[in-house]
């Protein structure tokens, strides 16, 4: 296959890019130019059609409001919750929803004279639990694309400018995107990447959007009498409102723009109402959470045990991180000349994830997992450096006690440091006697690590363990990003 | 607030190659008194002769086929015959009690100790009663704590009863030792 894809399946925006193997070239696929693809979906309750992207976000309010469509954003948050959406055909999982995404970006993938989008590396963020990750690849499957592996969203990011990283040790990947605030500190070992540290804040361009929209709130109350709070606006308005925050917000991130006009057909019981924002009072609405924002950069470095001095590059993604506030700061507070400002911050973690499809590398895991055992010594069952795909033993053990429920303690360990519990597993047993516990275990293709204990006197008892919070180092193989962007 | 308890894992590894009985790893960390009295089983110890005392007990822990752990565990979780608690164990005092509410429990029959006494002592405090009271008030008074031996000679064997506890717990020449220091103590 000479065309390799990757995803960057975001909350608020998803971006596809394909990168040529014959070319060395990457192609974004978006909306309207260099637009990521926005990730809301309409259903239509009579005769089930499916619109997504940029065509339903241009008219959510009138689907909403015509109360004939089924319109649903945000999934990637709920991907694990139970919530159901009914439509007189059928109900819809979030899953459902994801999967429909999927087929979405498969057909605007095709659109451009792409080949169908069959399979691709999907980048995540860090923390996405395993319950996510699994409903991911399943929505993804059902659309008819296999996730070749994850990928991290930071460790996509670094990828993607890996050549402007080639002698660094230390960086750290600042993605401020719409849903989220991830910065991770990376470092660059023996040809691995490690997320040393990590941090996150859901104040992101959703929060900001909701910030503006308050205040705008607040001036059109305070010139046309308004009494109504903001929370108890019709919420179709109220989503006006937001939108139209929203892309103020965007139009004042222009050089030369001063001021933006918000004009709103009706809001709150008012009709033709126009409000203005200037630039000035943007940057002093947004002035807290831009400071919030680089004290946890500064903390998280901090945390990371690593001087800024060490940090080789300060890499700036995500759609929030266009705001001319937040890069007038950061040059002042991070007094390094190493920031890179990426051109098409939206789409760098989809480059990388593209990059990796057609570069496979491998996961190894940055710490050791094991089993605490009975004289409180660990025991370490995949060690540190283990990849993901051979991680798998089989141990035995006996019980010590004569209990009916046999305990395994779980425990992570980094380096020398003292092993954390994080979690244990019970499997009934008939108690202290030659009775043999089995215990197997393995890492899946979505970074879970799985055991699973079963006696062999009681072997329809099987119990299981999983834990997906594990730190990996992802393992770049010797080919080099930079010869080959466009 | 962190929890300051903590769930213990009662497994260890096992060679699946090598028999439970050669399992040597395996065995020294086999723990409760249930679970070291089926040891003992195994090792084809009878029921009636797994006292800590015993001697086929004593040869296993000679042999290194018993720890000094199993070998306490033994010592401290004897259970009564008849109500199937435990009936010795440190009491919030922080003394050992024997704590059984049987009336008839066969653990709290005095049983009878001789023990060897230096003349010197005796000489010094003449009597040949009320023994059990000076060992028990020194017992009391040292907190449990073993005070220091005397192996002075010659020495002279008396006859005192004990608590069960203190029979449990101490051996002939602790007993000794106790004494000595109660009557040392004495007023």
């Amino acid at each position: 296959m000479a065309k390799h894809f990757g995803i960057d399946f975001g909350t608020t925006n998803s971006a596809v890019v394909v990168y040529d193997d014959q070319r060395k070239s990457f192609t974004r696929i978006g909306e309207k130019g260099p637009i990521p693809f926005p990730s809301v979906i309409a259903v239509d309750n009579l005769t089930q059609e499916v619109s997504a992207g940029q065509k339903v976000k241009d008219q959510i309010i009138t689907l909403r409001e015509g109360g004939m469509h089924l319109v649903i954003e945000s999934v990637k948050t709920i991907l694990d919750s139970d919530q159901l959406w009914t439509t007189p055909a059928r109900t819809w999982r979030a899953g459902d929803i994801a999967s429909e995404l999927f087929r979405a970006l498969a057909q605007r993938a095709e659109e451009d004279n792409n080949p169908p989008l069959r399979e691709a590396v999907v980048a995540i963020p860090i923390g996405m639990n395993a319950d996510k990750r699994a409903t991911l690849r399943s929505a993804a499957d059902s659309a008819g694309v296999k996730v070749l592996s994850f990928i991290s969203e930071p460790t996509a990011a670094f990828i993607a400018h890996s050549g402007e990283l080639r002698h660094c040790r230390y960086a750290v990947v600042f993605d401020w995107g719409g849903g989220t605030l991830d910065i991770s500190v990376l470092e660059v070992k023996s040809g691995c990447i490690i997320e040393r540290y990590t941090a996150g804040s859901p104040k992101a361009g959703d929060y900001i959007d909701d910030l503006l929209a308050r205040w705008l709130h607040s001036q059109i109350s305070e010139t046309h009498g308004l009494t109504i709070g903001f929370d108890n606006v019709a919420p179709e308005e109220r989503h006006i409102l937001l939108n139209e925050s929203e892309k103020a917000k965007r139009q004042l991130q222009q050089e030369d723009a001063t001021q933006a006009v918000i004009e709103l057909g009706r809001y709150a019981g008012l009709t033709l109402v126009a409000q203005t924002l200037t630039k000035a009072t943007l940057n002093s609405i947004l002035e807290d959470v831009v400071s919030g924002a680089l004290e946890m950069l500064l903390q998280c470095v901090e945390a990371a045990r690593v001087s800024q001095e060490e940090i080789g590059r300060l890499i700036v993604v995500g759609g929030t991180s266009q705001l001319s506030l937040l890069q007038r700061e950061l040059r002042q507070r991070w007094p390094h000349p190493n920031i890179i400002f990426p051109r098409e911050a939206d789409w760098d973690i989809a480059r990388g994830a593209a990059w990796v499809a057609a570069h496979p590398g491998c996961y190894r895991m940055a710490e050791s997992i094991g089993v605490v055992l009975s004289d409180d010594q660990f025991h370490a069952i995949f060690p540190v450096n283990t990849k993901q795909e051979s991680a798998r033993s089989t141990l035995h053990f006996g019980l010590v006690e004569d209990a009916t429920t046999a305990t395994f303690n779980f425990a992570a360990r980094n380096g020398d440091e003292r092993a954390t519990h994080i979690g244990e597993l019970h499997t009934p047993c008939f108690g202290f006697r030659d009775e043999l516990i089995e215990l197997d275990c393995h890492i899946t293709s979505d970074l879970v690590f799985e055991a699973n204990a079963d006696s062999e006197a009681k072997p329809q008892r099987k119990r299981s363990f999983k834990y997906d919070m594990l730190r990996w180092m992802y393992e770049v193989p010797g080919s080099d990003i930079s010869q080959e962007n466009p | 607030m962190r929890s300051n308890l903590k769930l213990r894992s009662n497994v260890y590894l096992r060679k699946r190659s090598v028999a439970l009985q050669n399992d040597e790893a395996f065995l020294g960390q086999v723990r409760g008194e249930s679970a070291v009295g089926k040891l003992l089983g195994m090792y084809g110890i009878p029921a009636g002769h797994r006292r800590h005392s015993d001697s086929e007990v004593i040869a296993l822990f000679r042999q290194n086929k018993l720890t000094q752990r199993q070998l306490n565990t033994i010592k401290w979780e004897l259970r009564c015959i008849r109500c199937d608690c435990i009936p010795i164990g440190v009491s919030f005092r922080d003394v050992v009690e024997f704590r059984c509410s049987e009336p008839g429990c066969a653990q709290s029959s005095t049983p009878v100790r001789s023990v060897l006494i230096p003349d010197s002592i005796l000489a010094g405090h003449p009597r040949t009663t009320g023994w059990e009271q000076i060992l028990s008030g020194a017992i009391q008074s040292c907190r449990g704590v073993l005070p220091e031996f005397s192996t002075e000679q010659p020495r002279t064997r008396i006859v005192v009863r004990v608590a069960p506890t203190a029979d449990w717990l101490y051996s002939d020449s602790e007993l000794s030792a106790f004494i000595v220091y109660g009557l040392k103590h004495q007023d």
